[in-house]
């Protein structure tokens, strides 16, 4: 019963987030103004790194599945049998969510995504040489979703994908 | 204060399996506690792992990772009693870093 009022006022705060102008159209403003006075400090000259690394990456402030995709720079990721990504198929608990990714390719980097959480990015992830390109954690699933698996490696993007049923959302992300 | 995290790594045939859990609520900015009121997004960004001053793992967390972050991954070239370094860093500027030793 305490998880149904928590799913219901997830959704109560989604509409009226939607109604009232959401707080991430909030954010753009301030990211561009950031960018804006990263742009001016750029024509005088001035370091900007140090003020750009504060910033979220903007994947992250994606709202949609396509629009993360295209501020990642992964659109025509290729779907590859080489990128294992486990998921069950049916999630009981949206709130924690298992899952693994690996991949025989060579890759150094490694994204999450979910396509139907308020922000679908999850987690991007670092392999330097010697590590594993394997990682194992927990995700939040508002809903029943595709999550995407995308890998980058020797230059390239290629993806996997799964569809979880979410028997209880998770307020996901 | 943050709570420690929890470092557990054990090597086996030259590869050493790593696994940290922080202690983190990790707020989407989503959620509304008993009274309706939005509790505001408070969560993890970055995660790091050093071991003897070389990154070996790095991530940039979003909200859609779990409550009390579990992080699994595995690396070569790690040796039993060597130290590692685990941090992390959250949307308010919080860090913490905790020691482990490879067993």
């Amino acid at each position: 019963m305490q998880f149904w009022t928590l799913s219901r006022s997830c959704e109560g705060l989604r509409s009226a987030l939607g109604a009232a102008g959401s707080p991430s159209r909030r954010i753009s403003r301030r990211q561009a103004l950031a960018l804006l006075g990263g742009l001016i400090g750029l024509a005088r000259g001035l370091p900007v790194r140090a003020a750009a690394a504060t910033q979220a990456p903007p994947a992250f402030a994606a709202e949609t599945l396509d629009s993360a995709l295209q501020r990642i720079g992964a659109t025509g990721a290729t779907p590859s049998t080489a990128v294992q990504l486990q998921l069950p198929d049916v999630a009981e608990d949206g709130s924690a969510v298992q899952m693994s990714l690996s991949t025989t390719l060579a890759a150094r980097r490694a994204l999450i995504l979910v396509r139907k959480n308020r922000i679908p990015l999850v987690a991007e992830f670092e392999f330097p040489p010697g590590t594993l390109p394997f990682i194992a954690t927990r995700i939040k699933m508002a809903e029943d979703s595709e999550v995407l698996a995308l890998v980058e490696a020797e230059g390239r993007w290629y993806s996997a994908r799964r569809e979880v049923k979410v028997t209880q959302g998770g307020c996901g992300g | 204060m943050a709570e420690p995290m929890r470092i557990r790594a054990l090597e086996k045939d030259g590869v050493v399996d790593l696994r940290v859990q922080i202690r983190h609520d990790m707020e989407s900015g989503s959620r509304r506690n008993e009274s309706g009121e939005v509790v505001p997004a408070w969560y993890i960004t970055r995660f790091a792992v050093e071991v003897d001053g070389r990154e070996v793992f790095s991530a940039r967390l979003g909200p859609g990772v779990s409550r009390n972050p579990l992080l699994h991954i595995r690396f070569r070239e790690g040796r039993k009693g060597q130290a590692l370094t685990a941090r992390w860093e959250d949307s308010r500027g919080d860090r913490r870093e905790d020691r482990g030793v490879i067993e």
